[in-house]
């Protein structure tokens, strides 16, 4: 353990002598005390603060990754290139102790910046919403929706992909007998985005809300907490006509939610009697109200909303004056955000996730620097990161239309090359976008447990941990004999 | 000896060096900076007027600051297409001030938050917002380190002439008010006294000037507790007007006016880049305009936009924009009504100050211009011109420029008739092919119109919009006799009728008050419709 902890020290001190270092480090300084001046936000109250949260909690993690990096692909090459290690290695401690003891050394050093750096960023956001000159409104809103751990809830809906399978294949079904030949007069790069257009159809059909009152739709959210006494938050997108973000336009429609009022005249009953109760849907407005399609909107609602069994069932009916159906996508939601926790524990849980980034980029470089030079090991490092960030890029693509044998057997080979080669790399590698959580704190939504354990047992423990045993390994089997010293 | 010779020598030679060659690479660095700028090396010369910021990046970032520009206008569009706007101003805002000399980009992130993003916002005040933070980004920012863009101006003016100014927008009216608001704020009135305040200090410096050490406006000061000139400013500028306490120390009211004009004239240029000379040289040429509507601020800044180009021949979408909206400004460039909580009260009239300096500007543009298309904007300009004045009561100069139309556009039938018929004719093509439902919003429109305008004392543009209701429900009676139990209106009377009450009812009190005795005096009304009047 004194061994251990003389590395872990060691470390610490080769990084504060590593110019790339100090230069990082001045970057970050640079980084913490100009960005949250320089912040402007949207000139709302709110968007004041989640841009200065969003931007500097971002940046501070860029550069620590980057310091990161840099630091665990120097301490260990160097220390081979130098020859130092060979002085170490003469002393009674193994070569995969002295590989632990420079990871945690890197990530030690690191994790005390990020300390720092974030305690001087949240310092920042609440002297901000303290000193800045918000009007009460204005307050209360920044307390509701952004400093704030609000849960996510997802409605409870059907298995969507089934009913896509399904209806998909029913389609093509009748594409191949009834237009046979129509269909066998195409392409294969026809087929394939015909088919694509009819699988978004689908799914675009299923998240339909036709106009009229007759075409209403509900949402049930379920499992929720009963005895909650702050407002809750609804937020939701539509699009009309087509899902796509340009040519939306304002559509008039009316949000209602399901109330349980008692069926009969309760004087005179106990108070804890159970009372019959009949549902009535409360309108938020009057008349339909004006509401743009493609964008974000959130509507606060009373807790009352919020039934005996932990269930709150909201309804949209369109009343679009040019009679168009407008569509909810299921990765929208809507979402019911509620809240569960404070700023604090909400921001500290982001910071637990960069330090998870740093500690796996720590990993990550500790594994390539005792194994190569160090501009080598920079370079790995960077190539791994940027062909995990394309495998996903490319995998969000095909994924957007859904995978389907039917789809796959038009594919181009190169577009097959393309889908297997990102799979496979993704069995490997991390990507770092999920590790990405100042959007969330930004938006007030609470980065839950259940995301940051499978986040350390998928990409920690499944895919980090087998890349640091391979580092160990092939460090503890590197021949030192062989490096030529520069 | 030994230490001068072995220690200070050559630190003593080695300084001179430096010393040296640090004052001949100024030199030569200067010269280099220079060529580039005049042969147009490069496209990155040192910014004027930046920030420390922007200096500081601009210099640190080197050349990598292009890049670091191209990923945040990445993610400006990735987040567009996501609909998630609450970055949108810093992304732009940086990028500006990473690359302050594209002003292409500038311009375009203007246009898209004023345009694009604005209209996905359902109220009002969300979209009013974006349109102002569009105008910001050019006016606050890019024409700081850009003064002698012509673009700038260009897309700058366009945006108050388009897009606060047009009708296209559901939000348009809301624009309007709130300018009219924060300018009123800005002129502590309704319009300030443009000469005086062209005539202020611009600086301390020249206020120093004005007023020596001895005079009563630093005893004031300190006798107030402000001590300092900057604290009244900035003690001005957080209330808008000049502190009680102040004003109670100074009390010549000559030195106060002189104190507050200074600091308005500070404020309006800090604020809306608004110069007073440049605002009384316009005046001069065109009429008095309404500072407080964006067609004035519109052909404010195509003016500068025409002043800072290099090409000898002025650009035409810079005249295009004055001549538009002096066209407009004419229509409606008198703010006669606005109300802070209910910007759908907003009226306008039309301004008769700038009626011949229009047509003089459309006529000197075609000079310079040689576009036929000014021909046709100067004959549509004439005859909107004409029936505006027949409908505000000025017949005498409705006439005249239809004297000037049937000369300049000899034997066209149109502009033979005379100016009763002429106008009647017009007034009818509004309503020709109109359905019932049109003709009667059209009807009620200009019955509504008339109210207004008696119940603020003006009877004759009252009668005119009344006249011109009147001719086109006569008319459209006529042309409709066939069908009249089927698309007939309702009788004339009693639509009348029906406006004055909804009038009376929905006006602000002391409106409704006035439209009252308005009507009363003018005993418009019969027995029974007083019945109507007295049950309200």
């Amino acid at each position: 353990m004194i061994s251990l902890w003389a590395i872990i020290k060691l470390t610490c001190r080769a990084s504060i002598r590593s110019h790339i270092f100090h230069l990082l480090l001045f970057v970050l300084l640079l980084t913490i005390l100009i960005l949250p001046n320089t912040v402007l936000g949207d000139g709302t109250a709110s968007g004041f603060i989640q841009v200065s949260l969003k931007y500097c909690l971002g940046v501070v993690g860029f550069i620590l990754s980057l310091s990161t990096i840099w630091v665990g692909c120097f301490v260990l090459s160097n220390d081979l290139e130098t020859y130092q290690i060979h002085m170490v290695f003469t002393k009674p401690i193994s070569r995969i102790k002295v590989w632990v003891g420079k990871w945690l050394g890197v990530v030690l050093i690191h994790a005390i910046l990020l300390l720092v750096a974030s305690g001087i960023v949240y310092g920042f956001i609440r002297l901000q919403f303290s000193w800045k000159n918000f009007s009460k409104e204005e307050r209360t809103r920044i307390e509701n929706e952004v400093l704030v751990g609000r849960r996510v809830y997802l409605p409870d809906l059907p298995d969507i992909e089934a009913k896509v399978k399904s209806e998909f294949q029913k389609r093509v079904a009748y594409l191949k007998t009834v237009q046979a030949e129509n269909f066998q007069n195409l392409t294969n790069s026809e087929k394939k985005t015909m088919l694509r257009e009819l699988r978004k159809q689908i799914v675009a059909l299923l998240g339909e809300v036709k106009p009229g009152q007759s075409g209403s739709r509900y949402w049930d959210f379920k499992g929720l907490n009963k005895n909650i006494k702050t407002p809750i938050y609804f937020r939701y997108r539509m699009y009309v006509g087509k899902i796509s973000s340009k040519d939306q336009r304002e559509v008039d429609g009316m949000w209602s939610v399901r109330i349980l009022v008692p069926e009969e005249d309760v004087k005179g009953r106990k108070p804890d009697e159970e009372v019959p109760t009949k549902e009535i849907f409360v309108a938020k407005s009057q008349y339909p109200e004006k509401q743009m399609c493609g964008v974000f909107h959130e509507i606060a609602l009373m807790p009352a909303v919020i039934d005996k069994d932990g269930t709150a069932t909201i309804v949209f009916t369109n009343f679009d004056r040019e009679n168009k159906p407008v569509y909810f996508q299921a990765a929208d939601g809507p979402k019911l955000l509620i809240n569960a926790g404070s700023f604090l524990e909400n921001y500290l849980r982001a910071v637990f996730m960069i330090f998870l980034k740093l500690l796996f980029l720590a990993g990550l470089a500790c594994a390539a620097g005792g194994l190569l030079s160090m501009p080598m090991a920079v370079f790995v490092v960077f190539s791994y990161l940027f062909i995990g960030i394309c495998a996903s890029y490319i995998i969000n693509i095909e994924t957007e239309f859904g995978e389907d044998d039917e789809l796959s057997q038009y594919e181009a080979w190169h577009e097959t090359a393309a889908r297997i080669v990102s799979h496979s790399i993704l069995w490997g590698i991390i990507p770092m976008q999920k590790f990405e959580v100042s959007d969330a704190v930004a938006n007030g939504e609470l980065i839950e447990f259940s995301f940051m354990g499978r986040t350390i047992f998928n990409f920690f423990i499944l895919r980090g941990v087998p890349i640091f045993l391979l580092g160990m390994l092939l460090y503890r089997r590197r021949e030192l004999g062989l490096i030529i010293r520069k | 000896m030994s230490f001068i010779r072995k220690i200070f020598m050559p630190v003593a030679v080695f300084l001179l060096i430096t010393v040296i060659f640090a004052v001949v690479t100024n030199y030569v660095q200067r010269r280099i900076n220079a060529i580039k700028v005049s042969e147009k090396l490069t496209d990155t010369d040192p910014v004027d007027n930046a920030p420390p910021i922007v200096a500081f990046t601009t210099v640190a970032l080197g050349s990598f600051r292009g890049i670091v520009a191209d990923l945040l206008w990445l993610r400006t569009i990735a987040l567009q297409d996501k609909g998630q706007y609450f970055e949108m101003v810093q992304l732009a805002s940086w990028i500006t001030k990473l690359q302050p000399r594209f002003t292409g980009a500038t311009a375009y992130l203007a246009w898209n938050m004023a345009y694009n993003i604005s209209v996905t916002f359902s109220s009002p005040e969300d979209r009013w917002r974006w349109v102002r933070r569009g105008i910001e980004l050019i006016r606050d920012e890019a024409l700081n380190y850009n003064p002698a863009d012509p673009v700038l101006y260009k897309e700058l003016g366009w945006i108050y002439q388009h897009k606060v100014g047009n009708i296209m927008d559901d939000a348009n009216l809301y624009y309007k008010n709130q300018m009219a608001i924060e300018l009123m704020e800005a002129f502590g009135g309704l319009e300030p006294e443009w000469e005086y305040l062209m005539a202020m200090p611009d600086n301390e410096e020249q206020f120093k000037k004005h007023f020596n050490e001895k005079a009563p406006v630093w005893k004031a000061l300190k006798d107030s507790e402000i001590n300092s000139l900057d604290a009244l400013e900035k003690e001005f500028r957080s209330n808008g007007r000049l502190p009680v306490k102040f004003t109670e120390k100074l009390k010549d009211p000559a030195e106060i006016k002189f104190v507050e004009s200074y600091l308005r004239k500070r404020l309006l240029k800090a604020k809306f880049k608004l110069d007073p000379a440049k605002v009384v040289q316009i005046n001069n040429k065109y009429g008095k305009l309404d500072w407080r509507l964006p067609e004035a601020h519109a052909i404010y800044w195509a003016t500068l936009g025409i002043e800072h180009q290099t090409t000898p021949e002025p650009d035409v979408s810079c005249e295009r924009m004055i001549s538009q909206s002096l066209a407009d400004a004419f229509k409606a460039g008198r703010l006669l009504v606005f109300d802070k909580n209910n910007f759908k009260s907003l009226m306008l009239a039309p301004n008769f100050n700038i009626l011949d300096a229009v047509k003089k500007e459309f006529e000197d543009v075609y000079e310079r211009q040689k576009s036929k298309s000014f021909v046709a904007a100067r004959e549509n300009f004439m005859v909107d011109a004409i029936v505006n004045l027949y409908t505000f009561g000025k017949y005498k100069k409705a006439e005249e420029y239809l004297l000037v139309l049937r000369k300049d556009f000899p034997g066209n039938p149109r502009y033979l008739k005379n100016i009763d018929e002429f106008v009647l004719k017009e007034w009818i093509e509004d309503a020709k092919d109109g359905s019932m439902k049109q003709v009667m919003g059209l009807i009620d429109g200009m019955l509504y119109q008339s109210m207004n305008f008696l119940a603020f004392g003006d009877a004759d543009i009252a009668a005119g919009f009344e006249k011109r209701a009147h001719a086109i429900y006569l008319y459209y009676e006529q042309s409709q006799s066939g069908s009249l139990k089927r698309v007939g209106l309702k009788p004339y009377m009693e639509i009348k009728m029906s406006i004055i009450q909804n009038c009376l009812t929905n006006f602000p009190k002391p409106v409704s008050d006035s439209l009252r005795a308005s009507l009363e005096e003018q005993k418009v009304l019969n027995r029974e419709d007083n019945t109507i009047l007295k049950e309200k």
